[in-house]
């Protein structure tokens, strides 16, 4: 079957070649056949290629390879392959509970109103940093980060709702449910990404798919470490 | 032989061009996956390809050709 990718660059050199037809030969719109081509050629296609081509960069935008694209991230997208799974971020990325080529969007993106949109925002200001700004010697979230985003996958999961310490007190699952009792910052998953770290750790290589350049790209550790 | 072209046609010719190049641009940048790509679709393929449109819509509703000679009409009786 034809990925969006073929069948968008298809419709990009039908309106090339339409349009030079137009370029070349601006005297056919005398006629009514003319007319159309252009409207066609000028109009139709492009507007059409324009929004399919915007609909593609946004998926693109979404991936693991191209959130790691950016020197400052690779380390982020190292992190991921870390041989130790109290590392939150390589947990959920070897074990698959995160989709392997969206994991960076999948546990960044606030899963509120906008939360998408504002994700989108942001990656256009790191883009201006990158190259314009001053790149910040620490990478921070804009937030902490909120149990939400845990939530929207593990909200309602036996092993989150009967999990032994999640239970251990009264209390305590509704603490976290409700954000007060953080995930991350209360000694429990308190390792995301262990970046400081990566010199002195191995990394996990067990895996196809740690070879597929579209999900994991730059993010695969580099060979010398494996 | 060349033909002059009307102030329509010269009109036309360049949204076309405008469209053509934002084209290319968006072509280019489907090649990468990189944020760099992201922005050639949207600063120069996505503007260009907006601009000839508009650029082609205005100029078909404000160049006026001057309209072939009208065919004698018959009186009706």
């Amino acid at each position: 079957m034809l990925s969006p990718s073929t069948v968008l660059i298809a419709v990009i050199v039908v309106a090339v070649v339409l349009v030079s037809v137009l370029i070349i030969k601006p005297s056919v719109t005398v006629t009514r056949g003319g007319k159309i081509l252009a409207f066609v050629s000028i109009f139709i296609f492009p507007a059409f290629s324009g929004s399919m081509g915007f609909s593609e960069h946004m998926e693109r935008s979404k991936t693991t390879a191209f959130c790691t694209s950016c020197h400052v991230m690779q380390d982020y997208g190292r992190s991921l392959f870390v041989d130790d799974l109290l590392s939150v971020a390589a947990a959920h990325f070897q074990n698959n509970r995160v989709s392997r080529d969206r994991a960076c969007y999948t546990c960044h993106t606030d899963y509120a109103m906008f939360g998408g949109m504002k994700a989108k925002l942001r990656g256009l200001n790191h883009v201006y940093v990158q190259y314009f700004g001053k790149i910040p010697n620490k990478v921070e979230l804009y937030n902490p980060y909120n149990n939400r985003e845990c939530l929207h996958c593990h909200g309602g999961a036996r092993n989150f709702e009967e999990g032994a310490t999640h239970i251990l007190e009264e209390g305590r699952l509704e603490s976290i449910k409700s954000g007060q009792l953080s995930c991350l910052t209360t000694g429990c998953h308190d390792t995301g990404h262990d970046v400081k770290n990566l010199a002195s750790k191995s990394f996990w290589t067990g895996s196809e798919a740690t070879t597929d350049s579209t999900s994991a790209g730059s993010a695969q550790p580099a060979q010398e470490e494996k | 032989m060349t033909t002059q072209l009307t102030r329509l046609e010269q009109r036309l010719r360049r949204s076309g061009l405008m469209a053509g190049i934002g084209l290319l641009a968006e072509f280019i940048s489907l090649l990468w996956n990189h944020p760099i790509a992201f922005f050639l679709f949207l600063g120069v393929g996505a503007l260009l390809i907006v601009a000839g449109i508009l650029y082609y819509f205005y100029s078909i509703v404000t160049v006026h050709e001057p309209a072939e000679a009208p065919t004698p009409r018959i009186q009706d009786q």
